[in-house]
């Protein structure tokens, strides 16, 4: 945010970012800022404070979603769209989460502590959290919920409960507590459970229709393609959001949401497009909120096929992007340039010293000759994954083809992308802004399971660097390794991760509370809990 | 059975029962039409599949399949195999169409494939707006065709008429979504703020409680339509004004009124049928692109989506549907020819 967005936040009265809200909520002085709370979690220790954040109560908030379709799911275990991503963190809570600083914080489990090897891990669950039906959270749940990940099949929760938890070695050891025993050490178990949309609580009775969690809103109705609504759940651990009822409605056309904001029928947007952007700004009656954050659209390069198991090739194809003009074309300025490398806002783990790479087009095309594929021709197909997401790779091919390299960017519709993208030589992929050990171990770690890249299978310096970051519960040489890995990812990686893209929001002036964050979430994972409507 | 011989009428447009027609008995006449209708249903069902066959088709040449548009973004090729077979989308295509069919005859159009909710019930509703949005619009686009034709026709090339022609060339070549668009713009978020932009319609609600959320997207199809069916209403008023017997009708003294409303509106009637055929087949086309640009509840958006989707028999019913639609407004049409025009009703020998 600009200086001035945030003097205009104070002025106004509301708390610019989320590290704001915290602060006045520290301010107030709250009692349970001890324990449980590291840094301040997101919502549990100002929530409680109450008069800590002024906010009415009562009214109705209505949001325009920017995505969703005939395919919305209630399914916390897995999703499709970014608008199922809306309605999980109004129903659902995680055991863990990212404060405002990115750091992870407790939620839902108020200890989430490994053993020296990194092979068992106890979860304490906090006390008095409250599903929607008023049962209380006990031990079963945790339990439950890894279970049912797996019966489900799909998702984060699966692979974490078939590939790394061991489940019936797994003991309850209390009431609250539960000690997950590993089939062997990984030692950034915390960082899946705190990755947003990532790992949610559930329990023992969980139903996906009825969709029952812990989360700051209850479930009313549900349309697919449509719209939900929520009303406020009293009995939420982190104090009752200030709203009474939330209308989420699916507004995937532009012109629509844009036009649903500027005619009064909702109150926020997500994702605001780029062209709307000049216009709302200038609209006294909105504010556009952005915020940078850590989603990419970066290209991958898979390295088990040719030519892209070279890495000469993939280091010139890195060399070849010209990283400001595709964030001031693709993004329309409204992103930061990247160095090839993710997670730029996990303080604890990202080297930033690393020199920023420019583009090199000499070296690029002689790493090319030296391989023998100057005078190939590089297809790159895009989805549409996000705005910007297949512009970048037009506007790539344009730079590649004006430096004398034959680089074609072919368009997909969602559905080809899904289908492919896995296998496909050269393609655009997306990830949110999680920490850095999270999307490693997700995106081009060894046996990623959403790899696109296999960079983690194919590289063995990297994939021994990995394994013993795994291992490694000592936090300050997991910073260390993690450093070894990027070096590794910036010389020979599989990724071009040329920006990353800001979001852009836009709310009405009548609302006050809402905030921001760095992991690719509009509204800061669409957390409505201080928001008021006057 | 009553001739129009006692009215001044030619025998060069108007269609009349022609004499020798009229002598034939009536139960031949009545025989002669029957199997004529029952050829033209016949007709439009084998028409309706091939319809669903070609959607069929078209479907399945399309990259991707609903097992993997479900799965979204982070999908393994094991979860999606699984998907598949539980959604009956590995069998062969053949034996997916004809189990589709097969319950179609029966009445049941099937499950969705993405949210698995019967398909008549998800599409119900939405039916049901759309169906009141086109039928508001396909009257109003009458009615006003009508009135604009008819008062074009007698003000030929006169001030009113010159406007007419603008005004309907302008919204014939103008795309109807920016048509929509602007609409919006006027009346909704830029210059006045009276309409809604968006059709947020909140669940089960009936469409005669949502009626503000109907003006604009029936504005803009009616403003689509008019120009079409009132050019068309024109000029049959021009050439029946032109004609002999109207010329007759106004050395009788009759009124210019008269003339146009019992007169010459009835003879003009027969293109303006045919036309509302074609208005309907085209606003099965202009449904969807309004439904989107305002985000409204019916068949239109189901189906962009559903094909987005790949979701078989949500496109299969949807398509049919309008399929439906179109066919009957075509056989209707040919009927109501007929019946208007009773030299081809008796005359089919000799036409």
């Amino acid at each position: 945010m600009s200086i001035n967005d945030q003097i205009r936040d104070r002025l106004e009265g509301r708390p610019a970012t989320r590290r704001e809200a915290l602060k006045w909520g520290a301010a107030a002085g709250s009692v349970l800022l001890l324990g449980a709370c590291g840094s301040g979690t997101s919502g549990s220790s100002t929530a409680t404070a109450g008069s800590a954040v002024t906010g009415r109560r009562g009214g109705t908030l209505r949001v325009g979603l920017a995505a969703g379709g005939e395919n919305d799911t209630l399914n916390p275990f897995y999703q499709a769209g970014a608008a199922d991503g809306a309605r999980y963190f109004q129903l659902f809570d995680q055991f863990l989460t990212y404060d405002a600083d990115n750091n992870i914080a407790p939620a839902t489990a108020e200890e989430f502590i490994p053993n020296k090897r990194g092979d068992e891990w106890t979860v304490r669950m906090r006390e008095g959290v409250e599903f929607h039906n008023g049962k209380t959270v006990s031990a079963e749940d945790v339990i439950a919920t890894i279970r049912y990940g797996i019966k489900d099949g799909r998702g984060p929760v699966f692979i974490v409960g078939t590939q790394i938890i061991d489940l019936p070695a797994s003991k309850i050891l209390d009431k609250r507590t539960v000690r997950f025993k590993l089939r062997r050490p990984f030692s950034v178990l915390d960082e899946l459970f705190a990755a947003p949309n990532n790992i949610p609580l559930v329990s023992v009775d969980f139903d996906a229709r009825k969709a029952i969690g812990t989360g700051p809103f209850k479930l009313k109705s549900f349309v697919p393609g449509r719209q939900s609504v929520f009303t406020r759940w009293e009995g939420y651990y982190g104090g009752a959001p200030f709203i009474d009822e939330l209308v989420m409605s699916d507004l995937t056309d532009n012109t629509a949401r844009v036009n649903a904001l500027l005619g009064g029928q909702v109150d926020m947007i997500a994702s605001v497009p780029f062209a709307n952007v000049p216009e709302l700004e200038g609209n006294p009656s909105v504010h556009v909120a952005k915020a940078p954050s850590g989603l990419i659209y970066p290209f991958g390069m898979n390295t088990k096929t040719a030519p892209f198991d070279d890495v000469r090739v993939r280091r010139a194809m890195r060399l070849l992007a010209d990283r400001p003009q595709l964030v001031a074309s693709a993004l329309s300025g409204h992103g930061r340039v990247g160095n090839d490398l993710y997670a730029i806002d996990d303080k604890q783990n990202y080297d930033a010293s690393l020199p920023q790479r420019v583009q090199d087009v000499e070296q690029a095309k002689s790493l090319l000759r030296a391989a023998g594929r100057l005078d190939d021709t590089f297809v790159l197909n895009a989805g549409p994954l996000g705005a910007g997401a297949q512009e970048a790779a037009q506007i790539f091919a344009q730079q590649a083809s004006a430096a004398g390299v034959k680089v074609k960017a072919q368009n997909a519709d969602i559905a080809t992308w899904a289908s492919n993208f896995p296998t496909w030589p050269f393609k655009n992929t997306y990830w949110p802004g999680f920490r850095f050990p999270a999307l490693l171990a997700l995106s081009d770690g060894p046996s990623a399971p959403y790899s696109d890249t296999y960079f983690g299978d194919t590289d063995a310096k990297f994939r021994a660097v990995c394994e013993e970051l795994y291992r490694t519960t000592d936090r300050a040489r997991r910073t260390e390794l993690a450093h070894q890995a990027q070096a590794l990812q910036y010389e020979d990686g599989a990724y071009v991760v040329w920006g990353f893209v800001d979001m852009l929001d836009a709310i009405s002036t009548k609302v006050t509370g809402y905030v921001t964050d760095p992991t690719g979430y509009s509204f800061g994972r669409y957390d409505f809990r201080k928001v008021s409507v006057t | 059975m009553r001739t129009r011989r006692s009215s001044p009428l030619p025998t060069g447009l108007a269609p009349l029962a022609a004499p020798a027609a009229g002598a034939l008995p009536l139960a031949r006449r009545r025989r002669r039409h029957v199997p004529w209708i029952w050829r033209r249903i016949g007709i439009a069902l084998l028409t309706l599949v091939f319809v669903s066959i070609a959607l069929f088709l078209a479907t399945q040449t399309l990259p991707g399949n609903a097992a993997k548009q479900i799965l979204g973004p982070r999908q393994t090729p094991a979860t999606v195999q699984a998907l598949e077979h539980q959604l009956g989308l590995d069998r062969p295509v053949v034996t997916q169409y004809l189990d589709w069919a097969g319950g179609m005859v029966t009445g049941d159009l099937g499950r969705s494939l993405v949210n698995q909710e019967s398909v008549a019930s998800f599409l119900g509703p939405r039916a049901e707006y759309t169906f009141v949005l086109g039928g508001v619009s396909i009257v109003l686009s009458i009615i006003l065709a009508v009135i604009v034709g008819v008062a074009a026709a007698a003000r030929r090339d006169r001030a009113f008429d010159h406007s007419f022609g603008i005004f309907s060339l302008l919204f014939t070549a103008v795309p109807e979504f920016v048509v929509g668009i602007g609409l919006v713009i006027a009346f909704a978020t830029t210059l006045l703020h009276v309409l809604p932009a968006v059709s947020l319609v909140p669940l089960g609600a009936s469409p005669f409680s949502q009626l503000d959320v109907f003006v604009l997207p029936v504005a803009t199809l009616v403003l689509a339509n008019v120009p079409y069916l009132g050019r068309l209403v024109r000029g049959s008023m021009i050439e029946a004004l032109s004609s002999e017997y109207v010329r007759v009708a106004r050395f009788k003294g009759l009124s210019e009124r008269r003339i146009l409303y019992r007169h010459a509106l009835p003879n003009a009637l027969v293109p303006l049928i045919q036309g509302i055929a074609t208005s309907i087949a085209y606003l099965a086309g202009g449904i969807v692109v309004v439904e989107f640009v305002f985000g409204f509840p019916g068949l239109g958006t189901a189906l962009v989506q559903a094909v987005g989707n790949r979701d078989l028999p949500v496109i299969q019913a949807v398509g049919l549907l309008l399929a439906v639609v179109c066919v009957t407004a075509n056989l209707l049409a040919d009927i109501a020819v007929v019946y208007v025009t009773p030299r081809l009703r008796t005359n089919r020998r000799r036409a």
